[in-house]
């Protein structure tokens, strides 16, 4: 349905966003990680058609949408990561605004709006003045406005940032239900949220597609790669700093700290290897390609190790 | 398998007051030393002010209201001082037997010149350039970050006050370079730099030092500084710092005569009772009135030497104190301000108006109280389907609607007006009509810049490609829609008039939209027109632009001004087209 050829961006000051990103997706949930600066949200903006591409293009059922944006933009749901808001009008009317400029008229309208009102249970605060929203329901007029045309594309960049834990449980809930037939491309740093949704995964890193799979080739790949280790509290510092290895947890016990970390090396003697989450693989997908890892720093190698 | 020793994983580099932690890979963590020194040594107080200074100048500078500033601040320069053979004269006087002098274009002239032009454009229309950054901070929420440093109200508010300074003081220069030019141009006799450039600043400084303060005070106060303030400002200038100044230093207006209590202004920040009082001191005691100002007269008027305001104790004494008169604003400013603190500035909850509430409350299952608590999804039930048809036509109605909802208040008024305009003989409605258009305009074109809304309303289907054409044509309609009871009664007075109210009218959504793209705001919009409106209102037909205001209306203008917006509208797609590249 969407399938993105070889996208670039270079900003005017010489900043590179993208470099030579192609990716094809389906229906379903596409979680986007990556690091801060990685060019996820760079992505999202070209998608959405609201930031031109330098280089490449990008195809929506077939039609080139960098050339066209319009037939993307009316199967389009788009939240950005910041959005501002007109503090002036209710919520209400900011909906019906938008709705307006979706096409959207008359009766079709006023349903979708209320509907929407009561979806993200903000109905009971309809009347009131965005200026006057918490940060978590400015968040959820966001989501409304996205939903507002019966897009075909949800665009959601850090969706969640500012709900509290029950509404990204509900929210995530909501993203899975309308992927049905539909394309949802989630951008987050919070891969709890991606592992709940997630179809396929994308990770991005410095412009660049570094990694597509789905989660549980994600998981996969990071079997026998994650490890835990326990040193003491005076040597945590330096087992942070080691190379070839990425800390992804610490735990302070009795008999030390607890260390979970994810490495390209081998096994590690001295450490216990567990089963890997979403997030180890996460960061294992970051963790450039190491050098030799430093297994003499958790402990000697046995006999057989060795050998 | 190696064991890796820390001293062999990091090397330590001390730099700035910090120790850089640097491993192998590349990656710094930096890591500030206890009690280490941060930055050069610099007073606590001098140290924030230098900053905001600095930050605030090289925004202004970067925006595209500073060359739009300069370009009419150089034009304004190039009318003011006329040609020295005609009919009109930056600086005369009328002689007991009905002759009229003007002095030479030396250097002391030009200079003086200048600084009355200086102190009128920057004083006025200085204002609209500087106001609104305490605002900014408030709105972008730059303001709560700043207000959880140690940052007090003093200092942030001194910042921004010698920071707007600092500003007006380059304009100032501007304005300098432009008499230099002027003197190149019609100069005669010796140019002496002190005498061009002492009266100048003298005259200038504290001009734009009040300017400067007031612009902080209408910042931080909650009714100033909303859009009408700038609609405000207008009258607190023309009313507060020309007409009061100049009555108490008993000098009328209009004839710039002395009445019998003519005193000392002690007064005048704005510096133009001060330009007359002192040119006085220098002319022959017989003299009627001055004229300060572009003004033309129908009998040949008379050149002779004039060797500019001199110097003296009494003139620096003078201007010392207007300069003092800073504090006054300053300090109101200081004791008014919140330090964006919402539960100070806001009282209560904002909730939509009673028509919307009733509305509200009409439709199914909502109360009028909001509930934060909850979940996000409260039931799971499918949407059902809607229909779509985004077209261009939807969306222009929609912005031209929104112009209407996010007006507030003064709506209601600017729709009285609208409908009085048409009803009511005389230019008085007209006049309200046209001045309450502006809040409700002024920042439609930079809506989405100033709400930080355009990833999410220029993604719209139905938005056409160019944000700017659509904000001139949604302009448009709702300026011509609620503009037609004025020009259907000015089509009744006489057809051509009819029309030229039209093109009026069409002028004023195409300045606004062509301004507020080009500036990202709505101050220099409201700026320049407020000062076109007053002229308009005080009798000029050629700022008529409605031909709906003046006694002698000339139609011919309207296609005027519509030409020279259409202009500004051509620029802003222009920049439209630079920003998208």
């Amino acid at each position: 349905m969407l399938e993105i050829r070889s996208l670039g961006k270079r900003y005017p000051g010489g900043t590179v966003g993208l470099t030579d990103f192609s990716l094809e997706v389906g229906e379903g949930v596409l979680g986007l990680l990556g690091p801060n600066g990685a060019g996820k949200t760079t992505l999202m903006s070209i998608l959405a058609t609201v930031t031109k591409p330098t280089s490449g293009t990008f195809l929506w059922q077939g039609r080139d949408a960098a050339r066209d944006p319009l037939p993307l933009r009316r199967e389009l749901g788009y939240l950005p990561q910041d959005f501002g808001v007109y503090p002036k009008l209710t919520g209400r009317e900011f909906l019906l605004y938008l709705g307006r400029l979706k096409g959207l008229s008359g009766a079709d309208l006023d349903r979708r709006v209320q509907e929407l009102l009561e979806l993200t249970n903000l109905h009971g605060a309809a009347s009131r003045r965005l200026g006057a929203y918490s940060g978590g329901m400015r968040q959820r007029i966001g989501i409304a406005q996205a939903l507002l045309g019966d897009p075909r594309l949800v665009i959601v960049d850090e969706p969640t940032v500012g709900l509290d834990p029950e509404e990204r449980v509900r929210f995530r809930n909501l993203l899975a239900e309308i992927a049905n037939g539909r394309v949802v491309i989630l951008s987050t740093h919070i891969v709890s949220d991606v592992e709940a949704v997630a179809s396929h995964i994308a990770v991005i890193r410095q412009g660049r597609l570094v990694l597509h799979a789905t989660p549980e080739a994600l998981l996969l790949r990071a079997a026998g790669r994650v490890f835990v280790a326990v040193v003491s509290s005076d040597r945590l510092a330096e087992a942070q700093r080691l190379d070839g290895v990425h800390v992804s947890s610490l735990m302070r016990r009795a008999d030390g700290v607890h260390v979970r970390f994810v490495t390209n090396g081998g096994t590690l003697p001295g450490t216990r290897e567990v089963e890997p989450t979403l997030e180890d693989a996460y960061l294992l997908a970051n963790l450039a390609a190491a050098p030799a890892p430093v297994t003499g720093f958790f402990g000697k190698p046995t006999v057989s190790e060795r050998a | 398998m190696h064991f890796a020793a820390p001293d062999a994983l990091v090397r330590v580099v001390p730099r700035d007051g910090f120790v850089r932690v640097v491993p192998r890979d590349g990656l710094v963590r930096g890591v500030p030393r206890r009690g280490a020194r941060r930055g050069p040594v610099m007073s606590a107080s001098v140290s924030p002010l230098w900053a905001q200074v600095r930050a605030e100048l090289t925004m202004r500078l970067r925006s595209f209201a500073t060359p739009i500033a300069i370009l009419v601040y150089l034009a304004a320069a190039f009318f003011w001082v006329p040609d020295p053979n005609g009919h009109a004269a930056s600086l005369s006087w009328d002689l007991p037997d009905g002759r009229v002098q003007a002095p030479l274009y030396g250097a002391g002239y030009v200079g003086f010149a200048l600084a009355i032009l200086s102190c009128v454009f920057l004083g006025l229309g200085g204002f609209y350039l500087v106001a609104g950054s305490v605002k900014r901070d408030r709105r972008s929420g730059v303001g709560a970050i700043l207000a959880a440093t140690p940052l007090s109200k003093s200092a942030y508010l001194g910042g921004k006050l010698a920071a707007n300074l600092a500003y007006l003081f380059v304009l100032d220069v501007v304005g300098l370079l432009a008499g230099l030019l002027t003197f190149l141009r019609w100069g005669t006799g010796p140019f002496s730099p002190i005498a061009f450039a002492g009266p100048y600043f003298l005259m200038t400084i504290p001009a734009i030092a009040a300017v400067a303060a007031l612009a902080v005070l209408f910042d931080v106060t909650p009714v100033l500084r909303s859009r009408g303030g700038f609609v405000l400002w207008f009258f607190v200038f023309l009313f507060g710092l020309v007409k009061l100044p100049l009555d108490l230093a008993g000098i009328d207006m209009d004839s710039g005569r002395p009445t019998s209590a003519s005193t000392r202004p002690i007064f005048d920040p704005a510096g133009l009772a001060s330009d007359q009082y002192l040119v006085r001191r220098t002319l022959p005691p017989d003299v009627r009135g001055i004229s300060a100002g572009h003004v033309s007269r129908t009998q040949p008027i008379e050149r002779v030497p004039w060797s500019g305001v001199p110097i003296t104790a009494e003139f620096v004494a003078i201007r010392a104190l207007n300069l003092a008169f800073l504090v006054v604003p300053f300090g109101l400013a200081v004791l008014l301000f919140d330090r964006f603190d919402p539960a100070r500035g806001k009282k209560r909850v904002r909730r939509a108006g009673p028509f919307a509430r009733l509305a509200a409350r009409l439709r199914r299952g909502e109360n009028a109280v909001g509930d934060d608590a909850g979940a996000i999804v409260r039931r799971a039930a499918p949407l059902t389907p809607v229909t779509a048809r985004p077209s261009a036509a939807a969306a222009i109605l929609a912005e031209a609607r929104l112009i209407w909802e996010s007006a507030s208040w003064v709506k209601w008024p600017l729709a009285l007006s609208a409908i009085l305009a048409g009803l009511l003989p005389g230019n008085f409605a007209q006049g309200i009509f046209l001045l309450l258009l502006v809040p409700v305009i002024s920042e439609v074109a930079a809506r989405e810049d100033l709400a930080g809304t355009r990833a999410l309303v220029f993604s719209q289907p139905g938005v056409p490609r160019s944000p700017v054409l659509w904000k001139t044509a949604a302009l448009g309609l709702f300026v011509l829609m609620i503009g037609a009871p004025m020009a259907v009664r000015d089509a009744f007075a006489a057809p051509a008039r009819g029309l030229a109210c039209v093109a009026g009218l069409a002028a004023i959504a195409l300045a606004a939209s062509g301004l507020g793209a080009l500036s990202s705001g709505g101050k220099l919009f409201t700026g320049l027109y407020v000062v076109v409106w007053y002229m308009a209102m005080s009798g000029a037909s050629f700022a008529d632009f409605t031909a709906s205001l003046g006694d002698k209306p000339e139609p011919l203008w309207g296609a005027v001004y519509l030409g020279i917006a259409a202009v500004l509208v051509l620029g802003a797609l222009g920049r439209e087209k630079l920003r998208r590249a």
